[in-house]
């Protein structure tokens, strides 16, 4: 997983990355709030990061407005972010998670406790991605029932269906390509009760 | 948060209270940097390029009465200086930080040379632990 480290303070970007990295993670650093916007513009897909730390005070772009803009932009409603903050009032760290932080640590940090809030960070990632591939599962599966439940045209006579390209065809091929049922070929009673007469009637 | 330490091999800065902190505590940074000396000496590196330009933020704020660009200075400074463990520029560079805050800059010249002379005291220490000659 790729995480931002977004701190205009030397020190503590270069502390910060190296902690990260050495716990297996993948680190890009933005020295201020504007390289930061411009890691996300620019960085798509798996190289995309999932997980960001943003310092509240940074030169330019602030990372409380990092956060709000995330959370108003199509596609970084989920990340997660961590402010990095040298401020403890309560009143700050209320607007940081209403601006739409999920988390918070203050400076100067510990190594520790740094780690354990980017784990809780990383296993929410991770539920979320799991999430969405099960709700976009239950969406195609979802699709599917849809097509089966609309109006079928079915030929009394042979029984073909006329499919959305207007061509008849078997019924079974129809489930096939509609479903995810599988078919197994058969004959039934009656079926077969007609099908031996012909073959009795049948000259040899 | 500021810890105080009531001996230490090393010299400590004092406040007018008679609370004092650790120049440097060595220690507690090789903790943050997981034992790592090197890296200690790259962040010392780090933090010395990183002195002179924001002290030069500071003075000129002070200079100019400007509280807002004290606040911004003094605050970066503190942040910095609080995550090498350098515990008594954090406090002088908070003193200043609070000062700017307030937008009450009485004594503030004093104030700049209490964060002048724990810097004078802390860079020796940062050139020590650089390994450089």
């Amino acid at each position: 997983m790729k995480i931002l480290v977004a701190e205009d303070d030397a020190v503590t970007r270069k502390i910060l990355a190296v902690t990260l990295e050495r716990l297996g993670w993948d680190v890009v650093t933005a020295k201020d709030g504007e390289a930061a916007w411009q890691v996300f513009a620019t960085l798509k897909g798996k190289d995309a990061p999932e997980l960001a730390v943003l310092d509240w005070m940074m030169p330019g772009l602030e990372g409380i407005e990092i956060c709000r803009r995330l959370r108003a932009t199509p596609g970084f409603e989920l990340m997660y972010v961590i402010l990095l903050t040298s401020r403890g009032d309560k009143q700050d760290l209320s607007e940081g998670l209403a601006a739409g932080a999920n988390d918070y640590i203050t400076k100067p940090f510990d190594p520790v406790e740094l780690e354990a809030r980017v784990r809780v960070g990383v296993r929410m990632v991770n539920l979320q991605r799991s999430l969405a591939a099960r709700v976009a599962e239950l969406e195609e599966a979802l699709g599917e029932i849809r097509a089966l439940q609309g109006l079928l045209p079915i030929c009394s006579y042979c029984k073909k269906v006329r499919n959305e390209a207007n061509y008849w065809e078997q019924v079974d091929s129809y489930l096939l390509s509609h479903s995810d049922v599988k078919i197994t070929h058969g004959i039934c009673p009656n079926c077969l009760e007609k099908m031996m007469k012909e073959l009795d009637a049948a000259p040899v | 948060m500021q810890r105080r330490y009531k001996s230490s091999r090393y010299p400590m800065s004092h406040n007018e209270i008679g609370e004092c902190w650790e120049d440097l505590d060595e220690a507690a940074l090789l903790v943050v940097v997981g034992g790592n000396r090197a890296l200690a000496g790259e962040l010392a590196v780090l933090f010395l390029d990183d002195i002179e330009p924001r002290m030069k933020e500071i003075n000129i704020a002070v200079t100019e009465g400007d509280a807002v660009r004290l606040r911004a200075g003094a605050h970066a400074l503190r942040g910095s200086a609080a995550t090498m463990t350098a515990q008594s520029v954090a406090a002088a560079a908070e003193e200043l930080e609070t000062m700017g805050l307030s937008g009450l800059l009485d004594g503030v010249q004093r104030a700049l040379e209490k964060l002048n002379a724990a810097i004078a005291i802390l860079r020796p220490r940062l050139v020590a632990l650089t390994g450089a000659p």
